[in-house]
């Protein structure tokens, strides 16, 4: 058997500050480069630029002036009395499909607020057209 | 005969058990929960909304801040340029099975998003997601 003495054994003792600084360390390395963000998406189409006279062949064309401030066939309207509207021509063309314009100073939440509202009724039959002063 | 500074230290690190305890915890739930993300060249703060598409914003990215600045895979760019180098990537590549992503901030204008997807589906890109977190 080993016969350690006092000395010797004090020696063997395992600090455990080390250990410690080392999990701290690492602790933080984690905190700041992880991220808890779940991302989505959204499929996106453009469409060509269309002008009036094709609107009810292509689709219904919604035109957001500013945020809720909202126009289909130069009408202003609220988002329900829009989806109203969408319902009802869904009825006679099941693939009946959404074009979204925005004019210049809309931001993409406002587009995005939009497309998540509309996305329910009208799935992926939407698409962005672009505002005519941008061409 | 008791040795009491033997004792004393024992005690001491007892005392920190409870940390180190807490600490390897967080640790261990940092490593697991989370997702490893490398900053971006610039901030972002993407739109929210409920869309549900999980998707892995990693490849193919493109980003555009609130100034409409532009960024490809890391790398500030003109539309010019992104134009090229996409043009370059989709002839090396089979165009079905390039998904881009595009990361904008919330308070970008609706239309710079849509002149960047123009951009891409001129070029044959079609499958284009834009990212979103939850609300």
């Amino acid at each position: 058997m080993i016969d350690l003495d006092d000395n010797q054994r004090k020696a063997l003792k395992i600090s455990l500050t080390p250990l410690i600084d080392i999990v701290f360390i690492l602790l933080v390395f984690f905190m700041l480069v992880t991220s808890f963000l779940k991302w989505n998406s959204i499929t996106l189409s453009s469409h060509q630029p269309i002008d009036e006279l094709q609107i009810d062949k292509e689709g219904t064309l919604l035109i957001i002036n500013s945020p809720g401030n909202y126009e289909i066939n130069s009408k202003a309207l609220t988002l329900d009395q829009a989806k109203d509207l969408l319902r009802n021509k869904l009825k006679s063309d099941a693939n009946h499909s959404l074009l979204i314009q925005t004019k210049d100073n809309v931001p993409l939440q406002e587009l995005v607020d939009v497309m998540t509202y509309m996305k329910n009724l009208m799935g992926n039959n939407i698409s962005l057209t672009k505002y005519e002063s941008s061409l | 005969m008791i040795n009491l500074e033997e004792e004393k230290q024992t005690h001491e690190y007892e005392s920190i058990l409870p940390l180190i305890n807490i600490v390897f915890l967080l640790l261990i739930f940092f490593m697991l929960a989370g997702a490893f993300t490398t900053p971006d060249i610039f901030e972002v703060n993407p739109p929210e909304s409920e869309f549900e598409d999980k998707i892995d914003p990693k490849e193919h990215l493109i980003l555009i801040n609130n100034e409409s600045d532009v960024a490809y895979q890391g790398n500030q760019t003109s539309l010019i340029d992104l134009k090229q180098i996409i043009s370059d990537e989709l002839s090396e590549k089979d165009k079905s099975k390039i998904i881009f992503k595009i990361k904008a901030d919330a308070n970008v204008k609706a239309n710079d998003l849509i002149l960047v997807i123009d951009l891409l589906q001129d070029l044959g890109a079609n499958n284009i997601e834009l990212l979103t977190v939850n609300n």
